[in-house]
């Protein structure tokens, strides 16, 4: 727990020792100089985060207000309008619908398989770093250079899949299948894409949270008699609840926010059917539209900021539980 | 000797199918149930690498044979040379290959210097409006990028008319954004590995006379070096692998690598696959072998940021 939770435990410092053991301003000096030395060393980070991730943030806000012109140049205030355009957008909905399904999906299969690599992992056998250093890798590898690896895995003239099913004589030559022409296959497997890729990241907040879990916890349910899956039920999967909450939460912000994993895979097609709200958001960026991506751009903010705020308030929350 | 050492290591620990710890693992007690499931996981993990590598080998002829094939017949190391040196239908991937290099190193270098100076604030200094500030760097280290991505991409064309500064279509278009979009999660790494080294030492130091910042630069950081570069490689990373910025701040010759092999993957032929593996696995390569040797260290550097992909 302390390696998952470190920030949480710095909350949880911050909030309860400092500046309540002396009320501000009745500070001695030598607290005053540690405070201008604190500053002094946020400061270069505090500009940048402001310049660079707060301001554009609410920037993109005020372009949601504004249309017309070219790549921002000669718009003009516009108020609501770009947002009842995007009530009215069929594309804005399958897009939303596309990124929601594809959350749900991906985030659920991975909370799965990443659980289970970790239990597996946290296993004691000898040779284990092989396995983590695999746990580890998909996580290394670009999330968009892996995509057109696993496109020409499933090219439909000259890919691998299609020409396993070949040598099983599942199909001929003639009929190979055009896995990335169908837009349920595609769907597929970008689904499947998307779990093997994350993975990895819920079994190593897993990893952790099962490694802070003592040994004394097994042996008692040993002791009485629980078998592997009544301790698993029981005991390590209660215990793991805030550690699972977290990784949850993360995926789910992250997953919101998916563009490079479908953009160099389908990029959209066939049609618009695979198209999620950040390959929408480009679209209208490469149309020089920046007020109408702007709108759409600040529905993925406040989608991901209500579950930053959720993941927060479980972070803080469960730090003074403590 | 490693060979008498794990003999040790299995004498300490007698069961192997992992009993030890958790009961009811003896149902996959035989060792060869156990193996076989870590095969076919490692197999799952590595498939898409190993399969690239031998694409990367063969021959165009044979990258495009119908059905596909799985082993080259010739193994030749043409296409990595073609990928770093020739000229695939106006895209040199040669040059890709640099700027990631360069936009990648750069910029985490910028976040290393900025994130040790405040993680070391967090960790052991206090100040007003500690727990606000960290809750934002936290809130950051989770914000969507395509909720900033059209600002800054504003400021990159109008820094040209503004400040007679060519931003957008170089390499410092993508150094700029990616030395902040790193900040936070460097951050909360950094903070917990401060967070290991005991508080005494620096007490120690400034009772001999040293100043907090003199006993921040002679004293603590030199042991936080590894979780240092730990973080540093977490950071680096991210930004090699980085896409949305990449692909919207540069023109043709400032392309990164993941940029250029799928833009290239987009347009051109079928036929240059090979290159495009070999390119791919350029990528890779380097970034693997790191984590291989660095494994351990990466995971708890991951754990204490709470993991952002």
């Amino acid at each position: 727990m302390q390696a998952t939770f470190a920030p949480t435990d710095e909350v949880r410092e911050s909030t309860g020792m400092s500046g309540a053991a002396l009320p501000p301003g009745r500070r001695g000096p030598l607290a005053r100089r540690e405070e201008r030395l604190a500053f002094a060393m946020l400061t270069p980070v505090l500009l940048a985060l402001f310049a660079l991730g707060l301001y554009p943030a609410i920037t993109t806000v005020w372009y949601s207000l504004q249309s017309g012109g070219y790549q921002g140049i000669n718009t003009s205030y516009a108020g609501f309008a770009n947002y009842i355009r995007l009530f009215h957008d069929p594309l804005f909905w399958s897009s939303l619908r596309f990124s929601l399904l594809f959350s749900i999906i991906t985030v659920s299969g991975q909370m799965i398989l990443g659980t289970a690599l970790a239990l597996f992992a946290n296993a004691k056998f000898p040779g284990r770093w092989v396995l983590r250093a695999a746990i580890l890798f998909p996580w290394a590898i670009p999330t968009a250079t892996n995509s057109v690896i696993w496109a020409y895995m499933f090219n439909y003239q000259y890919g691998l899949f299609n020409s396993i099913l070949i040598h099983l004589h599942v199909i001929t030559p003639a009929t190979t299948i055009n896995w990335l022409g169908g837009t349920t296959s595609a769907t597929v497997l970008i689904y499947i894409i998307a779990i093997w890729k994350a993975n990895s990241l819920v079994a190593l907040l897993v990893l952790a949270g099962l490694q802070s879990i003592p040994d004394e916890i097994y042996e008692a349910a040993r002791v009485d008699g629980a078998t592997y899956f009544q301790t698993l039920w029981r005991v390590t999967l209660p215990l793991l609840r805030p550690t699972l909450i977290v990784a949850l939460i993360v995926r789910i912000i992250e997953s919101l926010q998916a563009f490079d994993i479908i953009s160099a895979f389908t990029n959209g097609s066939p049609g618009t059917s695979t198209q999620n709200l950040g390959l929408y958001i480009y679209s209208e960026i490469s149309n020089g539209d920046f007020g109408y991506s702007s709108t759409i751009a600040t529905v993925v903010m406040v989608l991901t900021v209500a579950f930053i705020f959720f993941y927060l308030r479980t972070l803080t929350r469960s730090a003074s539980a403590r | 000797m490693a060979h008498i050492a794990e003999q040790a290591d299995q004498a300490r620990e007698p069961s192997i199918a992992v009993g030890s710890k958790q009961p009811g693992w003896r149902f996959l007690s035989s060792r060869a149930a156990l193996y076989l499931i870590v095969a076919v996981v490692v197999l799952v993990q590595f498939f898409p690498i190993i399969w690239s590598v031998l694409t990367s080998l063969m021959s165009p002829a044979e990258t495009t044979s119908i059905p596909a094939t799985l082993l080259p017949a010739h193994p030749s190391l043409t296409n990595y040379q073609q990928a770093l040196t020739s000229d695939i239908g106006g895209f040199k991937i040669g040059q890709f290959y640099l700027n990631s290099v360069i936009v990648s190193t750069v910029s985490t270098i910028v976040t290393m210097f900025l994130a040790m100076l405040a993680a070391y604030a967090f960790a052991r200094l206090n100040f007003r409006f500690k727990s606000q500030i960290l809750l934002i760097v936290l809130a950051l280290s989770l914000f969507p990028p395509l909720a900033q991505l059209i600002p800054i991409l504003r400021i990159l064309i109008l820094s040209k008319t503004i400040l007679g500064i060519q931003l957008f279509g170089t390499i410092g278009a993508l150094i700029v954004p990616y030395s902040v979009l790193g900040l936070p999660l460097a951050i909360l790494i950094l903070i917990a590995f401060f967070q290991e080294i005991p508080k005494d030492l620096e007490e120690a130091a400034m009772i001999d006379g040293m100043s907090r910042f003199q006993a921040f630069l002679r004293v603590i950081l030199p042991l936080t070096i590894p979780g240092f570069f730990t973080t540093a490689i977490i950071v680096f990373v991210g930004n090699w692998n980085e896409y949305l910025f990449a692909l919207n701040y540069t023109t043709t010759s400032s392309y990164t690598l993941p940029v250029g092999i799928v833009t290239i993957s987009q347009s051109e032929y079928v036929t240059n696959f090979g290159i495009l593996t070999a390119a791919t696995v350029m990528a890779v390569v380097p970034l693997v072998v790191l984590i291989l040797l660095l494994e351990r260290r990466i995971v708890s550097g991951l754990t204490a940021g709470a993991v952002k992909g």
